[in-house]
């Protein structure tokens, strides 16, 4: 299903187009790579990143013209995505060291203990 | 049915039906018929049906005395491994789905076929190809890890792990095959009136259902193989001295394997929806509130998996989420079974074998859910998880619950399928022996977990032998029961006497063919005008008593 | 699309386009979702041993990493524009373009292959296995390089199955047999190289850049 099939020359402009942007956004972020950003290196990264994925998505792979029913099926599954990574995620982060005490042990375990 | 009607019956010219066009053995093992490749599922997947029941009754027979009776500890270990997995990949999961879901969805959209007939004869034999390679593990040796392959045994355990995750994973190919085909089913083969909110609801749930197989099933996938990775290779991706956290491998199993059991009850729900709207001959109370729930179930199922891991060591904070997700989703099964039980009420009920079965559904299915929340709830979980009342608790959905339903959907579409009856006096039998067999195998379990029997034990304190020993006398009525079903349907297969095309008097649009069904499903345009459930319009079908 | 041919069951090649697109989406999105796994367990590692995801990145191969993802992202590109050729019916163009596609996914492979024996060479194995995990023995680094090794040698078997894929693409429109009405069949082997050049898209900052 072509966007524009009455006008095949835009239509491969276009497509040319926006595979040159890609390659700008892929050279913007291999640039970045080299300044020191610290913790937001990866968001930075990771940020371009998502704009190129929209730019595959939405002009070579034409989202944008699928039924409602199938972007929102896409959808959920990038959604599932999203879940699995965070709450596991969720669960390293948030984990606190647990102290362990252990009861002192009663004369007779003691005397067990000494007296193997 | 009066002598006339037969005599009507024998003497109208009919399309020769789906199963007698053709009869040579290439045309059943290669059809893309979808009804007929929905009974070579229903065969393969009631022999895994047998085996894994046989693996059953072996654990309950040992569980007989305290001690070793006729197996020793690795045996068992082996057994209850295979229970669970032949039990869940090779029956549960295609049990209604790809059996009567592939027989009825074309059936009840007004369709000729499937969307991809090929791709669907396709995924029966991928299905084959991994239940072969799961049965060549068993030969191997098996393994002996549990159905969750826990890391870090499942890496270390010196059994057949890697040939069984190969099968499964096969296997898992099939479901999701299966599941992309029934999605673009519904959405692109509807008949001209069957609109989204006019389809049954029994396709309702086997679309909900799809839509998790086709988004949980590749997560199991993933977790299958990099368990395959560290066993052959030892590359320790759950190892804690390589940085790795064996949580991390629950996290993804039980990513898939939550969804899944509601891959194994949506089904069920549809059957139950379908069978209670027919015996009560009255539409449903709410057909929205089934149909939302129904989708309600397949998106926030995949909220919940943390819940199986509340003593694994996640954190308390993560495990909080999952306690508050957990609860959410059993508000959709409430509000189907409100729905159900408000249909029954003042319907003109006809009592026969597929509503016993779904009386059974309703009282067992309460249950199991009830228990389910009870076990959600973090605090208590922690007294009773890895003990036997978790055990009685998911058998009384997946048995109360999913077998329950099968044994339902069986009977109330076996006339639409071989165009037989089969005898109700056998049939109510048979339902007694399996509702009470269950009901004592399974309810001592919640004591013994209650009372603190751990699950997957081989040896048990003496003072649990009493209950070990009603749940085993429990569990041979419910075999007898199976066993007496088997041999009366059989039976009915071959030489039940000739059923109606529509004995029950049913408005949902698979009952407006004949019964076997042609070839193609219909002849001629089918007549949906009518809505599935409607009940107050005076109507009759072809063969229907006047 | 009247005339055209389509299979029996479909009411008409219009439907039978349609149920394919969407068959693909589907099975796309399950692709997505076999991925999603390591995806998660990278986030959950990084979150665990940060400096050592960061020390891994760090080595990584940075050159021959940018160089597949610019071999990708044109990729992605030809075979969007051998999409536009078939459907102006320039059969010549659309095969050209495919192949383009196909050598820049050979390419891909190629350089991916280098990478690793490099990384053997360096002593880098799966498993934490290797002398370069003995001289650096930063607790972590071997998951990183585990899941390195696991997230893109899954993917470069699916960029195998993806050139297979195309392959049978190119001839089928060579011989004619997919032409401008049955558009949708080479549309679908380009979802399934889109969504390898997708994923590649975010595994080359995760595991090369930050």
């Amino acid at each position: 299903m072509s966007t524009a099939s009455s006008n095949p020359r835009a239509a491969l402009s276009r497509t040319l187009r926006t595979g040159a942007l890609l390659l700008v956004l892929a050279g913007l972020s291999y640039g970045f790579s080299f300044v020191e950003f610290g913790r937001l290196s990866l968001v930075i990264a990771l940020a371009i990143a998502a704009l190129k994925a929209l730019l595959v998505l939405f002009v070579f792979m034409q989202f944008g013209a699928l039924p409602a029913s199938a972007r929102l099926g896409a959808l959920s599954a990038l959604f599932m995505l999203f879940l699995l990574a965070s709450l596991m995620a969720v669960d390293i982060a948030s984990r606190t060291a647990v102290q362990v005490q252990e009861p002192a042990p009663s004369a007779a375990e003691a005397q067990a203990i000494s007296q193997p | 049915m009066t002598i006339a009607a037969e005599r009507n019956l024998q003497n109208e010219v009919r399309a020769p039906s789906y199963a007698s066009v053709h009869s040579t053995i290439r045309s059943w093992l290669l059809t893309t018929d979808h009804k007929r490749i929905g009974i070579l599922y229903f065969v393969v997947t009631s022999c895994a049906l047998a085996l894994g029941g046989l693996f059953a009754m072996l654990m309950r027979l040992e569980h007989l005395t305290p001690g070793p009776t006729i197996m020793s500890a690795l045996t068992y270990n082996r057994l209850f491994t295979l229970h669970g997995v032949t039990m869940v990949w090779l029956f549960m999961i295609p049990s209604i789905p790809a059996t009567f879901g592939n027989f009825l969805l074309p059936l009840q959209i007004g369709a000729t076929e499937v969307a991809f007939p090929r791709l669907n004869l396709l995924s029966f034999w991928i299905y084959v190809l991994g239940a072969a390679v799961v049965l060549l593990a068993m030969w191997l040796g098996a393994l002996d890890t549990g159905w969750t392959f826990y890391t870090p045994y499942s890496a270390q355990s010196p059994s057949a792990v890697v040939p069984t995750l190969v099968g499964i994973f096969i296997v898992g190919w099939s479901t999701i095959l299966t599941g992309i085909n029934f999605i673009v089913t519904v959405h692109t083969m509807r008949a001209r009136g069957v609109a989204w909110m006019r389809m049954p609801l029994f396709t309702w749930a086997i679309y909900g259902t799809s839509i998790i197989q086709v988004l949980a099933t590749p997560v199991l996938g993933l977790s299958l193989l990099v368990v395959m990775l560290d066993h052959a290779f030892a590359w320790g991706l759950f190892d804690p001295a390589r940085g790795g956290d064996p949580v991390l491998y629950q996290h993804l199993f039980w990513f898939y394997s939550h969804p899944a059991v509601y891959i194994m009850i949506l089904p069920a729900m549809g059957v139950v929806s379908e069978v209670i709207s027919t015996f009560a001959h009255k539409n449903p109370y709410s057909y929205k509130a089934i149909v939302y729930s129904t989708l309600g179930i397949s998106f926030v199922g995949f909220l919940t998996w943390g819940h199986h891991m509340f003593v694994a060591g996640i954190s308390p904070f993560d495990a909080g989420i999952f306690g508050v997700l957990s609860m959410l989703v059993g508000i959709f099964s409430a509000i189907k079974v409100f729905t159900w039980i408000s249909t029954l009420r003042q319907g003109s009920i006809v009592v026969a074998a597929p509503l016993l079965y779904t009386f059974g559904f309703l009282i067992l299915f309460m249950f199991g859910g009830m228990t389910g929340i009870a076990v959600a709830t973090m605090s208590l979980d922690v007294h009773w998880h890895d003990t036997y009342f978790v055990v009685a608790h998911f058998h009384f959905i997946m048995v109360g619950g999913t077998l329950t339903a099968w044994l339902a959907a069986l009977h109330y579409w076996f006339p639409k399928v071989t165009g037989r009856m089969y005898s109700e006096r056998w049939a109510s039998l048979g339902f007694a022996l399996v509702f009470s067999g269950f009901f004592a195998t399974f309810v001592p379990q919640f004591l013994l977990g209650n009372a603190g029997m751990p699950r997957r034990y081989y040896e048990y304190p003496p003072q649990f032998q009493l209950l070990h020993v009603a749940s085993t006398l429990g569990a041979s009525i419910l075999a007898t029961g199976m066993l007496i079903t088997l041999g009366y349907l059989t039976y009915a297969v071959f030489a039940g006497r000739r059923a109606t095309d529509n004995p029950w008097s049913s408005r949902c649009f698979e009952w407006r063919t004949s019964s076997p069904p042609p070839e193609k499903n219909f002849d001629g345009q089918p007549d949906f005008e009518l809505d599935a459930y409607d009940y107050t319009t005076p109507w009759r079908a072809r063969g229907e008593e006047p | 699309m009247n005339g055209v041919a389509h299979a029996p069951h479909f009411e008409s090649a219009e439907r039978q386009a349609h149920a394919a697109r969407l068959g693909m989406w589907v099975f796309l999105s399950s692709e997505l979702l076999l991925f999603a796994g390591l995806f998660a367990l990278y986030a959950a590692g990084r979150v665990e041993n940060p400096a050592a995801f960061r020390a891994g990145v760090e080595h990584a191969s940075k050159t021959i990493g940018s160089t597949n993802t610019a071999i990708l992202l044109a990729s992605s590109t030809s075979v969007a524009a051998s999409l536009e050729f078939l459907q102006q019916k320039q059969r010549r163009a659309c095969v050209l373009a495919l192949s383009l596609t196909m050598l820049l996914g050979a390419g891909f492979l190629a350089l991916k292959l280098y990478e690793y024996a490099g990384h053997f060479g360096d002593g880098i194995f799966p498993g934490g296995n290797g002398s370069y995990f003995a001289e650096h023995p930063i607790h972590g680094l071997a998951l990183f390089w585990t899941l390195y090794f696991v997230s893109t040698g899954l993917h470069a078997i699916h960029v195998t199955v993806g050139l297979i894929i195309l392959g049978l693409s190119a001839r089928s429109v060579a011989r004619g047999s997919i032409d401008e009405t049955r558009a949708y069949v080479l549309e679908n082997a380009a979802l399934y190289w889109h969504l390898i050049d997708l994923i590649w898209i975010f595994l080359w900052p995760l595991y090369y850049l930050a």
